[in-house]
């Protein structure tokens, strides 16, 4: 009798699991099909899209070497030769902005990915767990959040210096503590529900049920997070550029284009209008994209800025 | 609970939040790689620099002795001596502080006049040209890198019509270009909170009773509907004057305005640590008081809001 109740009572899981992956395809085409029917964020795809080929195929593609100086052709306006103009060393600006991209949405990619994973970790342990261990990340939040994010990371880079890595690690860790309020708040709502309630009294361990159920349960709202972030950090990571607390020179990262072509504007508006043309471009895809993965993954979403 | 009462409670609650800031700062600073004294003298600085900066630092003292210390004397508003300028940290600081306090004030002050009107327009006709301007106004707004803006303002209105001073703050008209910089990265989400807020109340009973009533639109409009859409444009106001203190350091740097980030990013030039720190923490300090006077603003308007924040506090 117990024997065949429990082969029984399998086949129904087993009936019960494939539901389930039914329903969590259907939920993915009706993501899909409502991220597809917002225009705004079909067209922040092709930007980003097109953005991407830059960063990935960036040196391959790119003119000529943007590094190559010629000192005889500084500051020349946009022309067939050039498209872009050239900057104060003769270097051609077209080239730069291409090989660029890949240190400008690289950063904001790494930062963002680094917040992320070390906010939505530190969010998880600190919701589920609770007691001295949520007190003291809670506390730990406080402090971080009591910084405007720019000025966060401007004081880290100057104490770490600059650099790829250094500003990757200061806009990352800037943007930790907002990921944790999001991801604590989550878990502590869906410590409450039947899935957590049900996993804890079959006797899985803390870890197996933060990785299996209250992830997912958090995910979609940290991916909207996430695109909203990417869009702000290339900005707070080209306005370190733009400060000299960027990358050394002479990488050709657009912030830092930016920086050192400001001194030509009055006769040489070239020189800084193209770069911050792709800024702009680049954070407004990411803030497409954030505004139709929101509608499509979780309305109730907000922005979480700082 | 009282408001003085809630006030003073979120007050005491600020504190260990802003030790918390004093701390961060300073185990910051002390992990520069190498020795710290000898980091900031440089390498050309004789033994005798060196040991200066230890004693000026107090570096030559226990760490946690150091921290108590430099806690006692933050608090009792002493940041400590720049070491580009030999003179007091707070000193240095409270010279810029007002032209950093006039910028953000004027810059919202201009996001307001212009964008609360523009999203009340927006929201009368949300499916006309100007309501979907709103929207686009608004996304543009949260995706420009406002130094580029500032440069692209100096172009136009500098260089070519010749109509207003490019940097600086000699001149009363000087303020102009910064501020409208630096409006604009508040404008856009204010005019969309403020479209949104108001075609909710506008489909509210009360609004169609006063309507009914045979009252004129602009009374509709300004009196009732303002009042009861105002919570949340006041909410995205206050949490916005965090990124304008933020948005001030690139906008200073641009417009070679006199303020903090102008001096914050001169000392991390200069290596001139105990500026760099004092100015962090004048910032976080700021930053902290903001949201306090904000969540305080709050319960005054709102009495809903006021509730819930009392009944969350105790």
């Amino acid at each position: 009798m117990g024997g065949r109740g429990v082969k029984v009572s399998t086949s129904g899981i087993g009936d019960i699991q494939a539901k389930i992956r039914e329903a969590k395809r259907a939920a993915r085409r009706r993501a899909l099909y409502k991220f597809r029917a917002n225009k705004g964020a079909v067209a922040g795809a092709f930007i980003l899209g097109f953005m991407l080929v830059l960063a990935v195929l960036g040196p391959y593609i790119a003119p000529e070497d943007p590094y190559a100086f010629d000192l005889r052709r500084k500051l020349e306006p946009p022309s067939w030769d050039s498209p872009f103009g050239r900057d104060e060393l003769g270097r051609d600006i077209l080239s730069r902005i291409i090989v660029g991209a890949r240190y400008s949405i690289g950063i904001a990619l790494a930062s963002v990915f680094l917040g992320s994973v070390v906010g939505v970790f530190l969010g998880l342990v600190s919701g589920y767990y609770g007691r001295v261990v949520d007190s003291i990340i809670q506390r730990i939040t406080d402090v971080l959040l009591a910084f405007p994010i720019i000025i966060l990371s401007i004081a880290l880079i100057a104490v770490m210096g600059v650099g790829v890595t250094n500003l990757v690690l200061a806009i990352g860790i800037s943007t930790i503590p907002v990921y944790i309020r999001l991801v604590r708040g989550l878990t502590l709502q869906a410590k409450s529900r039947e899935f957590v309630i049900a996993a804890r009294a079959m006797g899985k361990s803390g870890f197996y049920i933060m990785r299996k159920h209250i992830l997912p349960h958090v995910l979609p709202t940290v991916i909207v997070q996430s695109s909203y972030y990417l869009g702000f950090t290339i900005l707070i990571a080209s306005g370190l550029g733009f400060l000299g607390l960027g990358v050394k020179p002479p990488t050709p990262e657009w912030g830092a284009m930016l920086g050192s072509g400001r001194t030509y504007l009055f006769s040489y508006p070239h020189v800084v209008t193209f770069p911050g043309i792709f800024i702009l471009l680049t954070a407004l895809a990411f803030n497409l994209v954030g505004d139709g993965l929101r509608d499509a993954l979780d309305p109730r979403a907000g922005a979480y800025r700082r | 609970m009282t408001l003085a009462k809630y006030v003073a409670k979120r007050l005491l609650q600020a504190i260990p939040t802003l030790i918390g800031v004093v701390l961060f700062m300073f185990i910051l600073i002390r992990m520069l790689p190498g020795d710290p004294a000898r980091l900031i003298a440089g390498i050309e600085a004789t033994e005798e620099d060196v040991e200066r900066i230890r004693e000026i630092l107090g570096l030559n003292r226990p760490l946690y002795v150091q921290f108590i210390d430099y806690m006692k004397d933050v608090f009792t508003g002493d940041l400590g001596t720049s070491i580009r300028f030999g003179t007091p940290v707070i000193g240095e600081i409270m010279e810029r502080l007002p032209y950093t306090i006039q910028l953000a004030l004027v810059s919202e002050f201009l996001a307001v006049i212009l964008g609360v009107p523009l999203g009340i327009m927006a929201a009368l006709r949300p499916y006309s040209a100007r309501g979907y301007l709103a929207t686009v106004f608004a996304l543009i707004g949260s995706s420009m890198p406002i130094y580029w803006m500032g440069l692209m303002f100096i172009y136009l209105f500098s260089v070519r019509l010749k109509w207003l001073p490019s940097s600086g703050a000699d001149s009363p008209s000087s303020i102009i270009l910064p501020a409208l910089t630096l409006s604009l990265l508040l404008m856009g989400n204010l005019m969309r909170i403020t479209k949104a807020s108001f075609q909710e109340v506008l489909g509210e009973n009360y609004i169609t009773t006063v309507r009914a009533k045979g009252l004129s639109e602009r009374i509709v409009i300004y009196r009732h509907a303002l009042k009861n859409a105002s919570v949340p444009i006041i909410t995205i106001m206050g949490i916005q004057l965090g990124t304008l203190l933020g948005g001030a350091i690139l906008t200073e740097t641009v417009f070679a305005w006199p303020g903090l980030g102008t001096l914050l990013i001169d000392a991390i030039s200069y290596r001139d640590y105990p500026l760099i720190q004092g100015i962090v923490i004048v910032f976080a300090t700021m930053f902290v008081l903001i949201n306090l006077i904000v969540d305080v603003i709050y319960a005054i308007i709102d009495p809903r809001v006021r509730e819930q924040l009392w009944a969350a506090e105790e």
